[in-house]
This record gives structure tokens, C-alpha cells and sequence, in this order.
């Protein structure tokens, strides 16, 4: 099943008068249900806007988006932010833990905005021990390591049974032994059956991926 | 979203910067505690007024020069020789006589000039003329000696316990002189102690130095100036009854010009609560001025708050906030630090009271009122000047707050 389909997604940005910067042109792919894809490509390629598009934090100018079979420019500010929180688990480059917050706090802040009621902790501490950091429940994002907080980040992103992982340089910040921690984390959700797509500059890390789609000036390349 | 959640986060950020929060609230504790101290220290001011009226009895009627009741509320509507002393005269205590449900009708008329004693010259007291009708009406109650007689034209003179005091100290004062206008005068006899405050509304009535209105009215070519009339009504009628029938004479011995109020114990409390109720509200504007400067003070810091967590609020967007999550946000936090303001701004005017208690004769009550207030200008206060700031959060562009340094 298609849980992906991009047809002519282009997007273009206004970052001074009468300058238009073209950062997506007539993108279209298919990202099939289970798949663990890499999107790569330089700085300024224009992956971070497909990220953004993907990810329904942006929306795009032209073309059809369809997100397990539902168009999503039709969509509404209010059901962008649903879907975000029941659909798609996202893990940043740079974490993004809330601080002075206890892991998990951290992990159980997408509930806070579900319509999950009700706030099991348990579920929390169920995805952390997924990502190995069960002991480590109370810390506060300055007391562990990089590699720990970003395992933290994908608790997170895994609290609401997400169907994607969308995952932006998340190993950017990190040591390669951790990089590979992670990836690995990443590949074990991803052979659970979880969509991942992993947006990437490392042709290292990209590999590690079944399948790279490619990103050159804005255009989808392979 | 719960209200329990934002709660929750709203006392986390609190907490994480308590010095800031605590600075910030500190306008809206100044402000609270300043309008809940004025307030309940005028209200303790009017209880106090009040009781002293009441504890005098609701027999009394007072006649006063000009339309003060003008519709009955209490305002101060068309009032016309309120100033001028000549318009309460001589026939009108006859005429208010006529009533028969009434006991006693006293007028009481100024007098001016300096009183002496052997060397010592007094002019803070308050020399006043009245009739032998006077003796019993409220505090004029005998302490020692007499009170005149009926038509009295001696030169016989009664003193307050104030001026009694200052005068003579401690040595008997029956029959010693004084002088008042070029003429001696006897004393004969003293009155007791009045209370901090009475039916005239002035501790300056202890300090009263009391002639015969006929012997005045000699001296000064037979004119006196009455300023009010005191009527006692037997205590088996219904005083509001009477003050109607006395307002009837009065209205037949002034042609028909209502330009005289008859006062029941009750108007004077309505009059009273009026002018306080005025006053308090006055006071309290002024002191709510500091609560617009606290609002602007949250405002600010609620403005910082949103740049500093740009980043959280992209990060709670992303990961499915509305806007209407994250304006709630920032709003319940505003409103928390006003209300915990609002609450120490309580907490201080208990203390300030407390001290006005101890060290004034006031008794300032905290009312349920000035708290309820109290708790809704917190409120009002943080969600004014907490909205923009929350706004600003609320439109803010996860992509760029997740960017942002």
C-alpha cells in the first residue's frame, strides 16, 4: 500500500522582495508502507522543505500530496496538527528535549496533545525501554549523553503508534558510535513495520537505508 | 488538552525562572494589595461611622438647611442654601413643636468669638447655642452640674469634656468664669464624654462650649443662627411616619419651598454610604493605576518568554499543538503569575490592615468583596496583557521555530 504519494509537489520562497528562491520543482515519488528510505542530497538541495512538506509542517504550493490515500492541502490547520500527532513521530537534529523536563516527561509530551486521554505513563516507559533508556526515565536531558537524548527523541516520536518516522539529520549532532546506535534503532522500528525516512548528507548513513531517493537543486534526481 | 496539563507546565516555567516570576509579579502585588487595603479601610471607616449613628437611636430627626434627599436616594440633587444659615428659623422649632408625636425639638445655632479663662485664651472651641430641649438628645447628657433652664438668659455656660479638660484640667469647674464676648459667664455644668465620633460627624463636639440660644440672641440683637434642628420622636412611633408629617409643618412654615431636609438615621447612613462608597472608589482608581504598570511588566515578560521558547513552541507544534494549544499555554501562565500575585497582594494587605488595626483607632475589614475583586482583576489583568504575548505564540511557524538559535 501506497502510504506516500507525491505528485508535482513544488514550493517556492520569498526570502526578500522580488527574490524567488525555487527550493522544491515538480517533485513526485512513492513511499510504499514499511519502506526505510534515506533522502539525500547537499545543503540547500532543497531536502529540509521536502522534510517540511512530508512532515505536514509545510504545505506546498503545486501538486498532490496523499498521505495514506488522504489529499492533505485540503486539509485543515487543526487536522495538519492531528495528523502530525497520531501519524508521524518526528526525531530532530538537534533533539529538541524540552529541558529541566525528566525523559519521560519528555517522551509523553505528544499525549499531552492526543485525544488519547489517558496518560499511562507505563506507555511511556514502554518505548524507552524499546531505545534501551528504561533506567534512565528521571534524567533531565543535561544529564545524558547525546546519543541518550536522541534515543529519547525517537521514544517520542514512537509514544502515539506513529505509521512514520520522519527523521531529520538525526545523527548530525552525534559521534559515529552513536550514529550507528541509532540507525540501528532505527532499522529495528523500521523491521516492526514502521515507515522510516531518514533525511540525510552522509552517503554512510544513507546507505544503511533500503532505498535513496535522491535531491539536486529541488529536483528529485532517482 | 486538560486544563490540568498547561497548569501544570505553566508552574514548571514558573519555577524554572523563580527570581523573574517573582519580580514580575511584583506590580500585580503592589497594585492588589494596595486597592484591597484602601478598600478595607474605608469600609472599616463606614462600619465604624455607622455604628456610632446607629448606637445613638433611630428616635432622632434631624432638620438640616437645603434639599439634600432630592428623589429620595440619598444624592446631593438641588442643593440650594445648603451654606446659607438663615434658613432654619426660630418659628420652625414651634412649628415642628406643633407635631404631637414629637418629645423634644432642639435647635442648635453657631456662635462666634473667642472664649477666655483668667489669662488663657481658647478659639478651637466650638461655642454653640441651644435650648433646655437639648439636655438628653443624643450626647448631650449632664456629667456634672445642670443644663439651662426653660427661656434661660443667664449668663450660665455648660462645657464639653474636651474643652472642660483643656480649660480648667483638673479642678472643679462649676461656677468658675469665663469669658465670652465681653460678657462672664458661670459654668454649670459639664457634659459627658462623646465618643470618637457622633450624630455630627466631629470629635470637634467635644470640645463644645454650650450658651443659652437666649442669651445669644440678646447679645446679638435677637438673631441667632440655627444650623440644625433636633427633633426627638417618642419612641413608640415609626420615625420615617413622622419625619414626613414634620417635613408637612416645616413645607407650611417655609411658604411651601422644600429648602430645608428632614435627616432619619437612615438617610444619614444612606448619605454617609454614599460619600464613603465615592471616596473608596476614588482611592482605589488611584491605586489601580499600578495594575496597568504590572500588566505592561507580565506583558513584557511574557514577550520574552515566547522568544526564548521559540524553539519549544516549534517542537510542540510539531508534534500535534494547535495554535489554540499553545495561545492556552502561554495565557494560563500569564494568568497564574497574576493571580499568585493577586493572592501575595492579599496576603499583604492582611498584614497592612492588621497594622492600621493596631496602630489607629480604624478597624478596616477585608471583605469577601475585595477579595473576589481582588482574584478578578488577577485574572483580568493577566489575560489582558497576557494575549498578545500568547498570540504571538500561537501564530508562530514550527518550521522557523525549530530553526531558530
Amino acid at each position: 500500500m501506497k502510504l506516500i504519494e507525491l505528485k508535482g509537489v513544488s514550493k517556492t520562497y520569498k526570502p526578500g522582495k522580488n527574490i524567488k528562491v525555487a527550493a522544491l520543482k515538480d517533485a513526485s515519488f512513492d513511499i510504499e508502507e514499511g519502506e526505510f528510505v534515506a533522502i539525500m542530497g547537499p545543503s540547500g538541495s532543497g531536502k529540509s522543505t521536502l522534510m517540511h512538506i512530508l512532515g505536514l509542517l509545510d504545505r506546498s504550493e503545486k501538486g498532490s500530496y496523499k498521505l495514506a490515500g488522504e489529499e492533505i492541502s485540503k486539509k485543515s490547520e487543526k487536522e495538519l496538527s492531528r495528523l502530525r500527532n497520531e501519524k508521524i513521530g518526528f526525531v530532530f537534529q538537534t533533539f529538541n528535549l524540552l529541558p529541566r523536563t525528566s525523559a519521560i516527561d519528555n517522551v509523553m509530551l505528544p499525549r499531552v496533545y492526543s485525544r488519547i486521554k489517558k496518560h499511562k505513563k507505563a506507555d511511556g516507559m514502554k518505548v524507552l525501554k524499546q531505545v534501551g533508556l528504561s533506567q534512565r526515565s528521571n534524567h533531565k536531558p543535561n544529564e545524558l549523553s547525546g546519543g541518550e537524548q536522541q534515543r529519547v527523541a525517537i521514544a517520542r516520536a514512537l509514544i502515539n503508534n506513529p505509521q512514520i518516522i520522519l527523521a531529520d539529520e538525526p545523527t548530525g549532532n552525534l559521534d559515529s558510535k552513536s550514529a550507528t546506535e541509532i540507525m540501528k534503532i532505527l532499522e529495528e522500528l523500521n523491521k516492526k513495520g514502521v515507515t522510516a525516512i531518514v533525511v540525510t548528507h552522509e552517503e554512510m548513513i544513507a546507505k544503511m537505508a533500503k532505498r535513496i531517493i535522491r535531491i539536486k537543486d529541488g529536483k528529485v534526481a532517482s | 488538552m486538560s486544563l490540568f496539563e498547561p497548569v501544570k507546565m505553566a508552574f514548571t516555567s514558573i519555577w524554572a525562572h523563580k527570581a523573574r516570576s517573582f519580580l514580575t509579579m511584583l506590580g500585580i502585588i503592589i497594585g492588589v494589595s494596595s486597592v484591597v487595603t484602601l478598600m478595607s479601610v474605608g469600609e472599616g471607616v463606614k462600619k465604624d461611622v455607622a455604628s456610632e449613628i446607629e448606637g445613638l437611636g433611630s428616635n432622632l430627626l434631624i432638620i438640616v438647611a437645603g434639599d439634600i434627599s432630592g428623589g429620595g436616594g440619598g444624592g446631593f440633587g438641588q442643593s440650594t442654601n445648603v451654606i446659607s444659615g438663615d434658613v432654619l428659623k426660630e418659628e420652625d422649632v414651634d412649628a415642628v413643636k406643633g407635631v404631637e408625636e414629637v418629645e423634644k425639638v432642639a435647635p442648635l445655632a453657631l456662635t462666634g468669638g473667642a472664649i477666655s479663662h483668667k489669662d488663657n485664651q481658647y478659639t478651637n472651641f466650638m461655642s454653640i447655642a441651644t435650648t433646655s430641649e437639648m439636655e438628653g438628645i443624643t450626647t448631650f447628657e449632664i456629667e456634672k452640674g445642670d443644663f439651662f433652664r426653660e427661656n434661660d438668659k443667664r449668663n450660665v455656660v455648660v462645657v464639653a469634656d474636651s474643652a472642660r479638660q483643656e480649660i480648667f484640667g483638673d479642678a472643679d469647674p462649676l461656677n468658675k468664669k469665663i469669658t465670652f464676648q465681653n460678657e462672664k459667664y458661670r459654668v454649670i455644668g459639664t457634659l459627658k464624654k462623646i465618643g470618637s465620633s457622633d450624630i455630627f460627624s466631629d470629635q470637634a463636639f467635644d470640645s463644645m462650649v454650650v450658651f443659652p440660644l437666649e442669651k445669644i440672641k440678646e447679645v446679638s440683637g435677637g438673631k441667632a443662627d440655627i444650623f440644625r434642628i433636633i427633633v426627638k420622636v417618642g419612641d413608640e412611633y415609626d420615625v420615617k411616619e413622622i419625619a414626613k408629617k414634620v417635613e408637612e409643618k416645616m413645607l407650611k412654615s417655609h411658604n411651601n419651598e422644600k429648602d430645608f431636609s428632614v435627616l432619619t438615621q437612615d438617610d444619614i447612613l444612606d448619605l454617609l454610604d454614599t460619600i464613603f462608597s465615592l471616596l473608596t472608589a476614588l482611592v482605589t482608581a488611584i491605586a489601580a493605576i499600578s495594575l496597568i504598570v504590572g500588566g505592561i511588566g507580565i506583558m513584557n515578560i511574557m514577550l520574552v518568554s515566547v522568544t526564548e521558547r521559540t524553539r519549544e513552541i516549534g517542537l510542540r507544534k510539531a508534534v500535534g499543538a494547535t495554535p489554540v494549544d499553545i495561545l492556552r499555554q502561554f495565557l494560563i501562565e500569564a494568568v497564574i503569575i497574576t493571580l499568585l500575585g493577586g493572592a501575595i497582594g492579599v496576603l499583604f494587605s492582611y498584614a497592612a490592615t492588621s497594622l492600621v488595626r493596631k496602630f489607629s483607632v480604624l478597624d478596616p475589614s477585608i471583605t469577601l468583596y475585595a477579595i473576589i475583586l481582588a482574584a478578578g482583576i488577577s485574572i483580568g489583568v493577566g489575560i489582558i496583557f497576557g494575549l498578545a504575548p500568547a498570540i504571538s505564540a500561537a501564530r508562530k511557524d514550527p518550521i522557523d521555530a525549530l530553526r531558530y538559535e
